[in-house]
């Protein structure tokens, strides 16, 4: 059998599995780290997705805006790191069940 | 030509002028002084003289609603007048020798022209206001006046006293007024003696004589003249023998139909004046400083005036103004003589043998003195006889008076002999000058003034008794005893300062003010405890308004608000996982809701 030629379908399919995995890890893990870095999941199947359509329409926006979106996905998880490790300083743990300070 | 009977009413205001000219220009200018009261003596003699159908009026202005400035000139203002500026021009010439060399020479003669320009205001006002504005104004002069050495001890205790008997007397007055404008509508003087006897104006008519005693120096008014006696000696001549002390009984004689229709005033009246006559009579026997013998003798006959003048006989008590202005003006100046020869000896036990060091005072004193006694013949016997015959109806009363007439005598008797006769003791020189020459007018008025009185019919009774109780007197004072006893508690003035120390001092001052202490601490004060605890009360009574009904809406409020907000709270979790659900839930469905449209 010879394999098919993989098309934007499947390109879609795949960003389709990450976005879920990320969504899923997003909600479903308490270690505020491993949260990081499901939105990460998250952000790169947008950009999978981007370079899919950028494929598949020949055109150029799509791939520099998904660098785009790595370079604010770096600043974002730079700063993320720092709050977490000032969090950590602060409260001792991670753990986002113990971490509800945004409560009224 | 100025037409002087019309104008009557500048003369009070030349010596005014005349002070104020003084007081401004001060050095050099004092000779303004007589010269203005001059001009008041001729400007009232040119209206006395010329013939006039009846009494003067002029309004000056309008004062008050319904007080006018009003002038008033009759037989009696102008008599008033000519005493006030004759026997005045006369002292202010004395005054020119007596008072040279003296610090404040200037400073007496503008005190003494206003002195006589408050007096002529007083004779000369239409109403009893504009009256009393003369009336307060000789007290204050007169108050200067006495404080004229006030550098020398007691000088100023007694003018303070002389001023404010007076102001006791003056408040007496002013009530009396008030009553009488309120009552009546107007205190003009035709209105007052036109009006009908009521409690209100027969009240007016004992505060007017309580006023009169202050002026006057009557009971119970009358310690404050023998004091004021520490002024120069020519005031005592004006003020507190021939002028001031007068404006009582020309009130009195002002009001004559007023007096009338209140007969218990006018009884109220006479019997002060009596007592008061024999009382001050009495005392004058025992005292041994010349000017406080004639003060007493003063008062006395200012009791004998006022005698007459509560009794009707107004006119009896204005010829003994006139003759008494005379011989106790001229006697009160021969007092300054010696008192000037002996260089301020006062002390009659101290002088003695002075009838040819100083002979015309002595036969000028002599004179006066027996003119003062009722020697027949002489001013003061006519005038006497008048005030005696207008007695005659109240026998206790004319016993009084002939018992105070032959006291005069007495003690006119002991003080003549005591000074010009018997031995030696100082050396002394006779007057010269004014303080000699101005005296001849007022020797003369004391011999003959009596003829030109108002002659009551002749009483044989009368005229021996006055006559016999003159000549007694005068014999028995040369050599009178008084036994120690008496002579002591003379001395002590009957005690009236004290009585008014007890009275006033103690009793109403000490026990006057811790009465009001008491009122203070317990009525004044409970009355602002009271009122503390009220505003004390209703302010808590607000505020357990402000409390539960204010505060309870706020809260009311508030508590609404926090329990239907607390779903809301739920919302809130804090837990980031809740919020990325509802994040994810939302994109799902609004991406959802796109797919299904």
């Amino acid at each position: 059998m010879s394999l098919s030629p993989i098309t934007t379908g499947h390109y879609l399919a795949l960003s389709a599995a990450l976005l879920l995995l990320g969504a899923l890890g997003l909600l479903l893990r308490r270690n505020v780290i491993v949260m990081l870095m499901s939105v990460e999941l998250i952000l790169n199947a947008v950009n999978l997705n981007l370079i899919a359509f950028s494929q598949h329409w020949r055109h150029t926006t799509g791939q520099i805006f998904a660098i785009f979106v790595i370079c604010v996905a770096v600043a974002e998880a730079a700063i993320a790191l720092g709050i977490l490790i000032a969090l950590f300083r602060n409260r001792g743990t991670l753990l986002s069940d113990e971490i509800d300070l945004l409560k009224w | 030509m100025v037409n002087l009977v019309s104008n009557f009413w500048w003369i009070p205001l030349y010596p005014l002028i005349g002070a104020a000219l003084i007081a401004f220009f001060r050095r050099g200018v004092s000779f303004l002084a007589p010269a203005a009261v001059s001009l008041s003596f001729l400007h009232g003699l040119a209206v006395w003289l010329s013939p006039r159908s009846g009494p003067l009026d002029h309004t000056l202005s309008q004062w008050m609603p319904g007080l006018p400035m009003a002038f008033h000139a009759d037989a009696l203002s102008l008599l008033m007048v000519l005493i006030i500026s004759g026997i005045g021009l006369l002292i202010h010439l004395y005054s020119l020798s007596y008072m040279a060399g003296e610090d404040g020479f200037w400073r007496y003669f503008a005190c003494l022209n206003l002195f006589v320009f408050f007096m002529l205001l007083l004779v000369l006002a239409n109403n009893l206001i504009f009256l009393f504005a003369g009336w307060e104004g000789v007290g204050l002069a007169s108050y200067l006046l006495i404080g004229f050495h006030h550098d020398r001890p007691t000088v100023n205790r007694n003018a303070n006293k002389a001023f404010l008997y007076n102001r006791a007397g003056d408040a007496g007055f002013l009530l009396g007024a008030l009553i009488l404008l309120d009552s009546l509508g107007s205190v003009d003087f035709s209105v007052i003696n036109a009006a009908p006897a009521t409690s209100a104006t027969l009240a007016a008519a004992l505060l007017l004589a309580f006023g009169a005693t202050g002026k006057s120096a009557q009971l119970p008014l009358f310690v404050w003249l023998p004091d004021a006696m520490v002024g120069p000696t020519p005031v005592s001549a004006l003020i507190h023998a021939a002028t001031m002390v007068t404006a009582g009984i020309y009130l009195f004689a002002r009001l004559q139909p007023f007096l009338l229709a209140h007969p218990e005033a006018g009884l109220l009246i006479a019997s002060l004046g009596a007592i008061t006559s024999l009382l001050a009579a009495t005392i004058a026997l025992v005292e041994n400083d010349i000017k406080r013998i004639l003060a007493y003798s003063t008062v006395s006959q200012l009791g004998l005036m006022f005698l007459a003048a509560g009794l009707g006989a107004a006119s009896a008590a204005m010829f003994h103004v006139a003759t008494h202005a005379f011989f106790k003006a001229l006697l009160f100046l021969t007092a300054g003589n010696i008192i000037h020869g002996l260089r301020g000896e006062q002390d009659i036990r101290f002088m003695g043998g002075l009838h040819d060091k100083m002979p015309w005072t002595f036969r000028l004193m002599t004179l006066a003195g027996l003119s003062l006694a009722g020697l027949p013949g002489l001013a003061g016997f006519f005038s006497k006889e008048a005030i005696l015959h207008a007695a005659a109806a109240h026998p206790l009363l004319l016993a009084m008076a002939l018992l105070s007439a032959f006291l005069t005598a007495l003690y006119t008797s002991r003080m003549l002999w005591a000074v010009f006769y018997g031995s030696y003791r100082r050396e002394a020189h006779e007057a010269h000058g004014f303080m000699l020459h101005s005296l001849w007018p007022l020797g003369l008025g004391s011999a003959l003034a009596g003829f030109f009185g108002p002659h009551p019919p002749l009483s044989w009774p009368l005229l021996l008794a006055s006559a016999t109780a003159s000549l007694g007197g005068l014999y028995f004072g040369r050599n009178i005893r008084i036994p120690g006893l008496i002579e002591a508690f003379l001395k002590r003035r009957w005690f009236v300062s004290e009585a008014y120390e007890l009275v006033l001092v103690t009793g109403l001052t000490h026990h006057g003010s811790r009465l009001l202490l008491w009122f203070d601490l317990h009525i004044i004060d409970s009355f602002n405890r009271f009122l503390t605890t009220l505003a004390s009360l209703l302010s808590s009574l607000a505020s357990l308004f402000d409390r539960l009904v204010v505060d309870g809406l706020v809260h009311l409020i508030a508590f609404t608000t926090e329990l239907l907000s607390y779903p809301l709270r739920l919302l809130q979790s804090g837990r980031i996982h809740h919020y990325a659900l509802v994040l994810l839930l939302t994109l799902a469905l609004t991406l959802g809701w796109y797919r299904l449209a």
